[in-house]
């Protein structure tokens, strides 16, 4: 069975959602909101940049730096994109939890 | 330019007004920073960072994305107006406690601007609109984050803190803001503790190699 390059957390795996439901504008504040929308529970910064960084070094996502802004202190932005690599990643993960949701019913626990 | 910046005293200095007036309360030093900040918000923020924060010029000036001979000039001005205005709200309460009886014959107060110091304004009283999120929550993340990474996320704090401030009221904005701080403490930390533990284990992999 042809095994993922590389293992993704629940939570990575909705970090890495939630950057793609942003687009062009994903960042810091957009991907929080986007996380809490959907989950419905708190998110906090840390949790976020400390799973965006894993993520990044795990090779999943890259980022850059935006332009300063007065609204954030004079303090730039972090975009981030979600690379071609983690697209595929996150397509067999989801292949993988509904072949997980047939067997389930196979076996009358569901 | 190739002259240096000179450094500037930390210290506030506030009780080199007259030898024998007392150290100033943090509670007066910090009313005093409230006020200054409903006028100049980038005085206020020099204050914070550089007198509680413990920044030097050059670390002020590339928090706030600015020059340092902006940072000092601002930092003279706001000290100055500071030692005026933690002086008058000292000779208030004293004037306070003696005539506790009288009524009063006016609530209100008279507030200058560091540049302009017999201007005068009610309305800046009437409209405080401060959009500034408790210093002493963000400074716990200086102790956490590398230089890199805390302009960014504190970036991201004081953007949303600006929307919910808008949305709601300050009390509501601060929780939110004091929340988020204590619930990003944790998952910091331990980032930071897997990374030393991984530096940690690495160097002994690379001792037992080497000897």
């Amino acid at each position: 069975m042809k095994k993922p390059s590389n293992y993704i957390g629940e939570f990575e795996e909705l970090v890495l959602l939630a950057i793609l439901s942003q687009g062009d504008n994903a960042y810091g504040v957009t991907i929080r909101q986007a996380l809490e929308e959907a989950t419905d529970r708190s998110i906090t910064v840390g949790s976020l940049y400390t799973t965006l960084s894993r993520l990044e070094e795990k090779g999943l996502v890259q980022s850059w730096v935006g332009e300063p802004t007065a609204e954030r202190g004079g303090r730039a932005k972090r975009h981030y994109k979600v690379k071609g690599s983690a697209q595929s990643l996150l397509k067999e993960v989801q292949a993988a939890r509904q072949r997980l949701k047939g067997l389930e019913t196979v076996g009358g626990i569901g | 330019m190739n002259e240096q910046i000179p450094t500037d005293d930390l210290d506030l200095d506030l009780k080199g007004l007259e030898s024998n007036e007392p150290v100033p309360s943090f509670l007066a030093v910090h009313e005093a920073l409230e006020r200054l900040a409903d006028f100049d918000s980038v005085k206020a923020r020099i204050v914070e960072l550089r007198f509680f924060g413990g920044l030097s010029t050059e670390e002020t000036a590339e928090v706030l994305n600015i020059s340092q001979e902006n940072v000092l000039r601002n930092w003279k001005l706001a000290r100055t107006w500071m030692r005026r205005e933690i002086l008058l709200a000292e000779s208030r309460a004293e004037d306070s406690l003696v005539r506790s009886k009288e009524p009063q014959a006016s609530s209100t107060r008279q507030m200058t601007s560091p540049e302009n110091p017999h201007d005068t304004s009610q309305e800046r009283l009437a409209n405080r609109a401060p959009h500034r999120p408790p210093f002493n929550a963000e400074y716990l993340l200086y102790f956490l984050l590398s230089k890199k990474d805390r302009k960014i996320l504190i970036g991201d704090l004081i953007e949303e803190y600006g929307d919910v401030l808008g949305r709601f009221n300050k009390r509501r904005a601060d929780i939110w803001f004091y929340k988020q701080v204590a619930g990003s403490l944790l998952p910091l930390l331990r980032h930071s503790l897997l990374r030393l533990g991984a530096l940690v284990w690495l160097g002994r992999v690379l001792r037992r190699l080497i000897s």
